[in-house]
């Protein structure tokens, strides 16, 4: 499949490798991956931990820049972003969830949401009132005043993906984001997830080790030691998965 | 940020408590130090800033009261008294004394005066009144404090009785307190009638005073003649040479102490919210906004420090000074504020210091 540069992707790989020296160590961390991502669609990274998953996923958030090979974000190639609008990005049109939360529990639910908004250069009381609003759209308006320390499991997913969600972003990136959860805990979330793909169309990438998620998703791309082997519909990477003696 | 800042802080109360409470003894040691100065400075030199006497003469190898050595012989004084524009002359004999009553005994600074010249007395009576005649004595009330005595007692130097008729003021300089008597006893205590340190000139109204200065110097070999202002200046120069380098050294210290313990808290707050900075980082928080917090909550730790130090510190120096009457302190607002200013400088220094930790910590890190 020949991937060709379009606007309408927000994220687009070409024969991008990531190496990492250690000393005289070279790490091929990720090997000629070509991807492209774009609105409304829910894609996962499946693969085992160590496979180059998470690499992928802060190589697209512009974290880490590749070795070699084309990485474009939002059409541009991410090497002519500077710093300080790599951050703007971030800020602006990327929302991030993480395996462990990463909630800040110093501060309560509702702050923790309007800090991204406050981030991305609104006002405080406005950020306060739009992150109790998106609260309440997640029937989780009765946890803005707790802290995040306080939370279930469950309660602090949900809290991190309205705080991923809370700026509208164009991208979401979610790292094993169903992992510190129960299984239907897991599946609403990424269902949630697969909603707000849909209906804000919107771009959705998902690095999991959980082969269960592959259903909900548009496309499965299935990582193995850094390269992207097998690609397509949920159904098809699960049952392309047997043929390549990879279970 | 200040309000992300505060919670961060509150959410571990008892570390922040003591901290702050750190952090408040060293500004209640430094506010000390301060006060203690003052206080000894105005003690030591009170007695020669309110003396109304015009021109100072002394040896002229003594060039102050405080640790100068002056010998001089009151019959020159008539001399003096000569020179045209002088309208009085008055001998005061400085000499260090030992005071007895009952087993205690302590030394004072002991002045001699002329009762009826009303020059080289106290500088402030605080109770009772000065010294008429070669019986009594007016002993610094700090110094009657520390050692239970009261007007209409009686203290002994050498084997003279002399009753306490009036306690000064502004006559404490720490490490020893000036005592009144007439020139005439501190004379015959000492063993030498007709001695004296200095002698307190008065000049008529409109004299010159240089004229004067040059006249004293003619008429009477190896003297050196001050005006008030430059007398002043030389005790309180004398002052801050002996006592103001170890004030300064504890107070450094204080400060030493503030950032280390700032920076030592600031550097643990970041190590163990490393995760959280890392988050702010990838969540694209504005540049500064992290070094800011930082810096924020260090100012807020020093602020609750100041605040916490104020509050001790009042009950803290009047619990102090009766327990030790002769440490006489005086606390100003230009002290406070001097000292607050120096604490706040000190916490941006300090968040300075932890903040090389914070660039290593990476955004990547919340993928971790």
């Amino acid at each position: 499949m020949k991937i060709v540069s379009n606007l309408k992707n927000y994220v687009m790989l070409e024969g991008v490798n990531k190496i990492f020296l250690d000393g005289d160590q070279k790490f091929h961390a990720v090997k000629n991956a070509r991807l492209c991502a774009s609105p409304g669609e829910l894609l996962v990274l499946l693969g085992p931990s160590g496979s180059g998953k998470t690499t992928l996923l802060t190589l697209i958030a512009g974290l880490l820049s590749p070795t070699s090979g084309k990485l474009l974000l939002f059409g541009r190639s991410v090497e002519d972003y500077s710093q300080r609008e790599l951050q703007s990005m971030r800020a602006r049109k990327i929302g991030f969830i993480f395996q462990n939360f990463l909630l800040i529990d110093a501060i309560p639910v509702v702050e923790n949401i309007a800090l991204v908004l406050r981030f991305s250069g609104m006002r405080r009381a406005e950020a306060i009132t739009r992150a109790r609003k998106l609260l309440d759209q997640f029937n989780i308006g009765y946890l803005a005043r707790k802290l995040p320390s306080t939370l279930s499991q469950g309660e602090k997913q949900r809290v991190a993906v309205a705080r991923a969600i809370a700026n509208n972003p164009e991208l979401i990136i979610a790292d094993e984001p169903t992992a510190s959860l129960e299984t239907s805990q897991g599946f609403d979330i990424i269902k949630l997830l697969h909603n707000y793909a849909l209906e804000e169309k919107r771009c959705v990438i998902v690095a999991t080790h959980d082969l269960r998620i592959a259903d909900l998703a548009d496309r499965v791309m299935r990582v193995v030691d850094g390269e992207i082997q097998v690609e397509g519909s949920g159904k098809f990477v699960k049952r392309e998965l047997p043929k390549q003696g990879i279970a | 940020m200040f309000s992300y800042s505060a919670k961060i802080l509150t959410s571990q109360p008892m570390r922040l408590a003591i901290t702050v409470t750190g952090i408040a003894l060293c500004i209640v040691l430094m506010l000390f130090l301060l006060a203690a100065y003052h206080g000894v400075a105005d003690g030591s030199v009170d007695y020669i800033r309110k003396n109304r006497s015009d021109l100072w003469v002394l040896s002229s190898n003594a060039w102050n009261i405080l640790r100068g050595s002056s010998i001089l012989f009151t019959g020159d004084a008539l001399d003096i008294e000569q020179i045209k524009g002088v309208q009085s002359v008055s001998s005061v004999l400085l000499t260090l004394a030992g005071i007895r009553k009952n087993d205690q005994q302590a030394t004072v600074f002991l002045t001699g005066f002329d009762p009826e010249a009303d020059l080289g007395g106290p500088p402030h009576i605080y109770e009772g009144r000065s010294v008429e005649n070669d019986q009594e004595i007016v002993l610094d009330k700090d110094f009657a404090k520390k050692f239970n005595l009261t007007l209409g007692e009686s203290v002994m130097i050498r084997d003279v009785e002399l009753s306490i008729v009036g306690l000064s003021d502004g006559t404490n300089s720490l490490v020893i307190q000036y005592a009144f008597v007439t020139l005439n006893r501190a004379q015959r205590l000492i063993g030498y009638p007709g001695m004296a340190t200095c002698f307190l000139v008065s000049a008529e109204m409109g004299a010159n005073l240089s004229v004067i200065s040059e006249g004293i110097k003619m008429k009477l070999d190896g003297v050196e003649v001050y005006d008030h202002e430059t007398f002043l200046k030389n005790n309180i120069k004398e002052l801050q040479t002996g006592f103001l380098p170890f004030i300064f050294t504890v107070a450094a210290l204080g400060v030493v102490v503030l950032t280390a313990i700032l920076s030592l808290l600031l550097s643990v707050n970041i190590l163990e919210k490393r995760k959280d900075f890392a988050v702010f980082k990838i969540l694209g928080s504005p540049r500064g906004f992290v070094s800011g917090m930082v810096i924020s909550q260090s100012v807020l730790i020093s602020l609750a420090g100041c605040l916490t130090a104020v509050v001790l510190y009042f009950p803290l120096v009047s619990f102090i000074e009766r327990v030790t009457p002769e440490l006489n302190t005086k606390t100003s607002l230009m002290q406070m504020i001097l000292v607050v200013t120096v604490v706040l400088v000190m916490s941006v220094v300090s968040s300075l210091i932890s903040m090389q930790r914070l660039r290593r910590i990476y955004a990547l890190e919340a993928f971790s």
